[in-house]
């Protein structure tokens, strides 16, 4: 089975400080892939290569058998890479229901049909019952599940999930998981980026760690997590057992 | 509204507009109106790109100005009809919109406002060291006589403003309605999330940029007939870059009603201080009250209106 | 040579408008290229340092001398002004690029209409005893009324240079350009620092106001030239860069200055804004900045 995502030497440069790279990674259609690390380890710049909004200085991405390095981020979300921020980024001025009509403007649906599908959407994350909800009104939880749902709409082949259980109870994060795992049944590959372990560790098939732009450890979750290198990145030099 | 109530109430108006020549006297109501009507179309065409995609133009005049010259140039060189007039300044208008738009539109939306400040600077320049368009003392441009049922030139152009006027309301209504207003609406909103769901957003930018510009440069084509010389002055003003500014602000940018109430509110108070008071004190005036909309009411009277309904009425109105 | 006398003297006369605008810049570099304010009423702040530096110079005091002695209140203005920035905006979380550019124009016309309330529209300038006479080397001609401002911006720049890249508090306003989330989270107060580097700004408002008055007479509203023209410089030295001011306003100095000599002086204006227009199209991070 050919990978869906394929990173290969991708570097990202700000100025004079590398961000990111070199890094090779790949990802199987329908996996479920955990991306850790530390602040400032470069998980942000290395989504934010796959899904558009940065050009890397060196490497190539190609998604689903096709070169899309140089491809603007518009272009990669109509092919099937989504992706959720990690401050939600709601369009304000707009109701929840609206917020998913924008999207579909932009796919051949019929427009007697877009209400439907998105109140579909909105049903399947929670949201039905706020439909004309001003987005400013939204809670936190919601506004997560709204980002969600905004990254539904374009039927994605990858989703790229941002810290989106940030700042949430533990109900509330155990919502957003079966949610994504729902997502997952679906066969939709799902890239998570979190600081809460016991999320990822759960949730992913297989973890990347990564430390000052560069992959440190990948493999099954418990064995990630044993790694001793991740272990000093996290709790410092004088941890690991 | 809908659509077809909309044209409705626009030939009503137009209609209403055609009659007034045979029913006031006075030149002079024909003479302000038509500045009150320039700045709705200015302030509405403003709006498309400031108010629905959040991009500022702070150089609003290099637009109307280059209305204006396109209008005198055609007609010094070639007599050009009005009509030809106003749809060659549109088209310069987008134009310059497009180009300026696709230079700094990549970077970040600071860009864009200066640089629309260097654009005034730069047709100024232009127009300065042009011969043939006047120089800096500007050109005559006396327009052939008016047809007979208006009574007068400055009746006229009052009425072809008042249809422009309409067009620009039109269109600008048309975009706010539609999916363009949608996706510019969420481009300024947050733009890196527009463009991860697949909104096109340097494309859609360009295009508000286009059809903001080819409006505001609309407003200018009938200006050489209004005052029957240009010069560059006048033309590239600072208090249409100023107004162009305050009045979306101050009306409210989120819908087209809103840069109508501001040109109408403000542009009739600036008749009457102007004239009575002093000019400076009209800056001064608009200068305080664009700082006191930012600060306090930044979604403008449109704003405060919902705002009231809310409290009143109870649920929040969405836009 | 005809051609050689005139290119050296526009050679002379760029480098030293050249070096008088990056004063003027230097306030915006700090405001716009560090913190990302974009205070566009900067250039009309600059022309009322100017002003109070006539007053002054109206009582007898040398300009460049009365304008190291306003600096304090005008450090003081610049604090307040900040305040009432940041209440405005940057509290309030999300306060949008149109509102914040907003402001500052609304600020800028106020001044100026001040200044015309108070002045009048004439044109003011000051007088001092070196006026009228000219520095003369070989082939060039340079008015003493352009060479000591232009000796003045060199030396501020470097004073300027020391205190962000020698001092704490210099280092530390460099630091919140960067990662304002770090530097609180390390005990120094963002806001504190932001409000430090207005007032700096506008305390190097008045200087470069000392410095173009010397040059020439000014009228309120001489800072709307100077708009684009600073920008330019900010932008072509790219953001963040203090000593890539100078360069920059060399670059543009010399340019108009050349314009004025080969083409004529009517198309100078356009040249910065010209320059401006290339580099946002060519390199929008300027010769010396860093990517963001």
């Amino acid at each position: 089975m050919s990978a869906i995502v394929e990173i290969r030497g991708v570097e990202k440069r700000f100025g004079a400080i590398r961000a990111l790279g070199p890094v090779d990674l790949t990802l199987a259609p329908g996996e479920r892939l955990g991306l850790i690390g530390p602040n400032g380890s470069g998980k942000t710049t290395l989504i934010n290569c796959l899904s558009g909004l940065f050009v890397p200085n060196a490497g190539t991405i190609r998604f689903d058998g096709r070169d899309i390095t140089q491809e603007p981020a518009h272009v990669r979300a109509r092919l099937g890479i989504a992706r959720s921020f990690q401050i939600p980024r709601p369009f304000t001025g707009m109701s929840v229901i609206e917020n998913l009509l924008v999207p579909m403007d932009y796919l051949p649906i019929e427009a007697g049909a877009r209400e439907g599908r998105a109140m579909e959407i909105l049903a399947s994350v929670g949201l039905d019952g706020r439909r004309d909800a001003p987005a400013e009104a939204l809670s936190q939880l919601e506004l997560r599940k709204l980002e969600l749902a905004r990254a539904l709409v374009i039927e994605p082949k990858v989703l790229v999930a941002d810290e989106a259980m940030a700042g949430l109870s533990e109900g509330e994060i155990d919502d957003v998981l079966a949610l994504l795992m729902r997502l997952n049944q679906r066969g939709v590959a799902i890239i998570m980026i979190e600081h809460i372990m016991h999320a990822v560790m759960r949730f992913s098939q297989r973890v990347v760690c990564l430390e000052t732009g560069r992959i440190i450890a990948e493999g099954l979750p418990q064995a990630v997590a044993q790694d001793k290198h991740v272990q000093k990145v996290y709790f410092g030099e004088r941890a690991g057992r | 509204m809908s659509w077809r109530n909309f044209l409705l109430v626009a030939l009503l108006i137009v209609a209403a507009g055609m009659m007034l020549p045979r029913a006031l006297e006075n030149p002079y109501y024909f003479f302000a109106g038509y500045v009150v009507l320039q700045y709705v179309v200015i302030a509405t065409g403003w709006n498309i790109l400031g108010g629905y995609a959040g991009y500022t133009n702070f150089g609003t005049s290099a637009f109307f100005g280059a209305g204006v010259y396109t209008a005198a140039f055609l007609i010094k060189a070639f007599e050009a009809p009005l009509l030809v007039q106003v749809l060659a300044a549109a088209g310069v208008g987008m134009v310059l919109g497009l180009v300026t738009g696709y230079l700094t539109l990549r970077i970040q939306g600071v860009y864009f406002a200066i640089a629309t400040v260097a654009l005034v600077v730069v047709l100024e320049t232009v127009v300065h060291n042009s011969d043939y368009l006047g120089g800096a003392s500007g050109l005559t441009t006396i327009a052939p006589p008016a047809p007979a049922w208006f009574g007068g030139q400055t009746q006229y152009v009052f009425c072809v403003m008042l249809v422009l006027a309409l067009v620009a309301v039109g269109i600008a209504r048309a975009v706010e309605h539609s999916w363009v207003g949608r996706s510019l609406r969420a481009i300024r909103a947050s733009e890196p999330a527009a463009e991860a769901c697949g909104v096109p957003t340097l494309r859609m930018k360009l295009a508000a940029c286009a059809i903001s510009g080819g409006v505001i440069a609309m407003a200018g084509a009938p200006y050489p007939y209004y005052a029957s010389h240009v010069d560059p002055l006048s033309a590239f003003s600072l208090t249409i870059g100023l107004n162009a500014l305050a009045m979306p602000l101050i009306g409210g940018t989120r819908s087209w009603i809103g840069p109508v109430i501001g040109a109408v509110l403000l542009s009739s108070v600036q008749q009457i201080t102007t004239v009575t008071i002093s000019s400076e004190f009209n800056i001064l005036a608009v200068g305080l009250m664009l700082i006191a909309f930012v600060v306090l009411a930044p979604e403008g009277i449109l704003g405060l209106v919902s705002d009231l309904r809310e409290r009143l009425g109870g649920k929040r109105v969405t836009p | 040579m005809v051609f050689l006398d005139l290119a050296l003297n526009a050679l002379a006369s760029g480098i030293a408008l050249g070096c008088i605008y990056a004063l003027v810049a230097l306030g915006l570099a700090i405001t716009f290229g560090l913190l990302h304010i974009p205070n566009v009423a900067h250039p009309a702040l600059v022309i009322a340092g100017a002003y109070a530096v006539v007053l002054a110079n109206m009582r007898g005091i040398d300009p460049i001398l009365a304008a190291l002695v306003l600096t304090i209140p005008f450090y003081a203005v610049g604090l307040a002004f900040y305040e009432f920035y940041a209440r405005a905006f940057e509290r309030r979380g999300r306060g949008n690029t149109l509102q914040s550019l907003t402001l500052f124009f609304g600020v800028s016309l106020i001044v100026e209409i001040a200044l015309v309330v108070a002045f009048g529209t004439d044109l003011r300038s000051v007088s001092v005893p070196y006026v009228g006479r000219s520095f003369e080397f070989g082939l060039i001609v340079l008015p003493y009324r352009f060479l000591v401002p232009a000796l003045l911006a060199p030396a501020v720049i470097l004073a300027l240079w020391l205190y962000m890249t020698r001092t704490h508090a210099g280092l530390a306003m460099r630091a919140v350009a960067h990662d304002e989330r770090a530097l609180s989270i390390s005990g120094h107060d963002p806001v504190a620092i932001k409000r430090h580097a207005f007032g700096l700004a506008t305390a190097l408002a008045v200087l470069a106001g000392a410095a173009l008055v010397i040059v020439g007479p000014v009228d309120p509203f001489s800072g709307r030239i100077h708009l684009g023209r600073v920008f330019a410089v900010v932008v072509l030295a790219g953001l963040g860069s203090i000593p890539g001011t100078l360069a920059a306003a060399i670059v543009i100095g010399v340019a108009e200055a050349f314009v004025t000599a080969f083409l004529s002086p009517s198309w100078a204006p356009g040249v910065a804004f010209a320059i401006l227009l290339g580099t946002l199209a060519l390199r929008p991070n300027g010769i010396f900045g860093t990517a963001r």
